[in-house]
């Protein structure tokens, strides 16, 4: 199925956000403006936003520290994930979880996760929820190639497929788990062949391509949702920043990173919608400015915003913190 | 006028401090938002910070000093 001219333009308003507020955060942080730590996405834009066109409303997304781009694909506010990052209380979490805690479930957004491999087993909960309580929800996580080579992501993908559970596993193979890549952590060279161990499909698409991973990404919700059972979904893509924000990346030859460069997923969506007539250039520059005037507007209000009282410590941790479990 | 704070950043996730190593612009000169400003050290990894702002930069902090991350070194006053 063709993706319409109104899904391609949602899919640019979408990647041209992730960006503007992955360059802002990056400008003020490396600037002493803004005092977070930050594990940046830019060059995984196309993945993040082809899951926010196709995910339901009611659909589940999880997301790992890599997650700014996934959060805002899903539809958590600008204003909840700066809040988040720079510990204010209008945060998602209410500044008390920072960069790597976001969570928003009025969005679908059920955990952002700091440890590596820790989402997939909690997507195979919910999913397993849902389908014991008959509802038609998919629940989508998202994570790295290095998650692939945990132990909770391979037992989390056997229960899945066992169970037939609405799940779309969407690993966004960045080609570095932190500072190593690939080739040093597994022996297969495509992530989606793991896929076979389980009895489910596998399929590698270009992640820089928004149109080719929505395409996969659709296959694999109806499956999901039509009691198909999960699907493995690599989504072959680069981050253009390294691990964390500040990261030298002495590690990454020139070339390749000069190649994914080369390959960033914006400039190459932008050429193919004016190229195909979806959008004029005129259009494409409203959308930008539009982009970065909400995360100016955002990042201002975040900044003056209180932070968390500290009456507040002890709330949204136990149910009762006076007499919290052991 | 307002004036935009120039703070040690945070160039990495797990450092407290930084070293001020160089003051790359004189005091009362003008800078554009990029500029190369200041030079800083940590973990024996030294780092150019770019201006936050356009303006004119008035330092406080001092060179060979060590602050903690977030101190302020200095303003820029944007016209």
């Amino acid at each position: 199925m063709a993706t319409d001219s109104g899904s391609q333009r949602r899919l640019y308003e979408l990647m041209v956000l992730m960006k503007a507020a992955d360059d802002r955060l990056s400008k003020g942080i490396a600037t002493g403006e803004l005092l977070c730590v930050y594990w940046p996405s830019r060059g995984q834009e196309a993945i993040a936003a082809a899951l926010g066109l196709c995910l339901r409303p009611d659909d589940q997304l999880l997301t790992t520290y890599r997650g700014l781009h996934d959060l805002i694909g899903k539809g958590v506010p600008l204003l909840e994930i700066f809040g988040e990052m720079l510990g204010r209380q209008v945060g998602a979490s209410r500044g008390k979880g920072g960069t790597m805690h976001i969570a928003r479930p009025e969005s679908g957004v059920m955990l952002s996760t700091g440890i590596v491999g820790a989402g997939p087993p909690v997507a195979v909960g919910l999913a397993l929820a849902a389908k014991r309580r008959g509802l038609d929800r998919v629940t989508a996580v998202s994570f790295g190639d290095g998650a692939t080579n945990t132990g909770s992501f391979h037992e989390a993908a056997n229960m899945a497929a066992l169970w037939d559970l609405p799940v779309v596993l969407v690993c966004q193979n960045n080609q570095y788990a932190e500072m190593t890549p690939t080739e040093h952590t597994m022996k297969v060279e495509r992530v989606a062949d793991r896929a076979l161990a389980y009895g489910m499909p596998g399929v590698r698409v270009d992640g820089n391509d928004p149109l080719a991973v929505v395409a996969s990404l659709r296959q694999a919700l109806e499956r999901a949702r039509s009691g198909g059972g999960p699907t493995l979904l690599e989504c072959l893509t680069f981050r253009f920043r390294g691990h964390y924000f500040g990261d030298p990346m002495a590690y990454i030859p020139k070339e390749q990173l000069a190649a994914a460069q080369a390959a960033d997923p914006l400039p190459r969506f932008r050429s193919h919608l004016t190229g195909t007539g979806v959008c004029t250039e005129g259009e494409l520059d409203d959308i930008e400015a539009a982009a970065s005037a909400r995360v100016e507007d955002a990042l201002a209000a975040a900044l003056a915003a209180a932070p968390p009282s500290i009456d507040e410590l002890d709330s949204d941790v136990y149910g009762d913190p006076t007499h919290c479990p052991a | 006028m307002t004036a935009f704070p120039v703070r040690i950043p945070r160039v990495s996730v797990a450092v407290a401090e930084a070293t001020l190593v160089a003051l790359l612009v004189d005091e009362g000169s003008q800078v554009a938002e990029g500029d190369p400003l200041f030079v800083i050290e940590t973990e024996k990894v030294e780092s150019e910070i770019g201006a936050g702002a356009s303006g004119r930069v008035h330092w406080s902090g001092t060179t060979g000093a060590t602050y903690d991350i977030g101190t302020e070194i200095g303003v820029i006053h944007r016209e």
